[in-house]
């Protein structure tokens, strides 16, 4: 039992040396992404491993996925508004009606 | 079906139906906490979408030597964690207590560094209201990043407690094989504070890295 917990530890570590290692390196645009998917993995590997959901029921899987989604739906719908006015200057930004 | 009746409370039908009770209201305390902190994290991420090389150049003053070193240490202790609710998932109290009081001495460790961390921020000026470039933008990350941080800080204290208060709980013998359902849910909270620190590691120190 403690191997499983130190495998999942080691990889937990190895990732944050990852992460550590992608930001020295020039790669532009992907930087933020890269380091955020790592962390999801992170958090994935927590949640599935030390924080059981792997091994309990569905339910407890459902009820944190539940949270996920509802932060899915905050961003989604926040971000909508920031970027439906314009507010961001994002690629592929809101044509608007008025050209000066 | 009864059993431990002790420590079963009246409306549930068995100790199983019960633990997982528990947890199930632990986990949607914590789907609370995504939305708290995911509030946070979405200004940050508005803002540094607003103005990103402002913010590379503000992040740059972050301390990453103290930022990787924490995050080390808050994924040791979720492992001490883990182990302390597998070995009272067996009952075996002394293994428990030692874990436990590993995991509180490393969250005690990190909030040192933390406070260090602070300390030196201050004694450099990285403080909201400082900033070369467009001022209040630089302003807005250390606001952000100290909001962030100590509202993390505030949950490590709540989490120290708690698992402060779980190792003197198990020293009087309280917990047992088939009740140890308060270790796992502190459990489950130690583990949570450390996902959002996981998150918060790469948003707010590897920006702007590039040497």
């Amino acid at each position: 039992m403690i191997v499983k917990h130190l495998s999942i530890y080691i990889s937990l570590i190895f990732l944050l040396t990852l992460s550590y290692g992608l930001a020295h390196l020039d790669i532009g645009e992907w930087q933020m992404s890269l380091g955020l998917l790592i962390g999801v993995i992170k958090a994935t590997l927590i949640g599935l491993f030390f924080m059981n959901l792997r091994l309990n029921d569905g339910l407890h899987r459902v009820f944190a996925l539940a949270g996920i989604f509802i932060l899915g739906a905050l961003f989604s719908l926040s971000m909508a508004d920031y970027v439906s006015r314009n507010w961001l200057a994002l690629p592929g930004d809101f044509p608007t009606a008025f050209t000066p | 079906m009864k059993t431990h009746s002790s420590t079963l409370a009246e409306q549930f039908d068995n100790s199983i139906q019960q633990k997982n009770a528990a947890s199930l209201g632990m986990w949607v305390f914590l789907a609370t906490e995504v939305l708290f902190f995911g509030v946070l994290f979405l200004a940050y991420f508005i803002y540094r979408r607003s103005y990103p090389l402002e913010f590379e150049e503000a992040a740059q003053q972050m301390n990453i030597a103290i930022g990787t070193i924490n995050t080390a240490i808050l994924l040791s202790s979720s492992f001490f964690m883990a182990l302390a609710v597998s070995y009272a998932e067996l009952g075996k109290t002394k293994q428990t207590n030692i874990y436990l009081i590993i995991t509180f001495i490393l969250g005690t460790v990190f909030l040192l560094f933390k406070a260090y961390e602070y300390y030196d921020d201050i004694k450099k000026n990285i403080v909201p209201t400082a900033g070369d470039s467009d001022p209040h933008v630089t302003s807005m990350f250390y606001l952000i990043y100290y909001t962030i941080t100590c509202v993390h800080a505030l949950h490590m204290i709540i989490g120290l407690s708690l698992i402060l208060i779980m190792f003197f709980k198990n020293c009087r013998q309280e917990f047992s094989r088939h009740y140890y359902t308060p270790i796992e849910i502190t459990g489950l909270y130690w583990h949570f504070v450390d996902i959002v620190w996981v998150f918060i590691y790469p948003s707010l120190y590897l920006v702007g890295r590039l040497s």
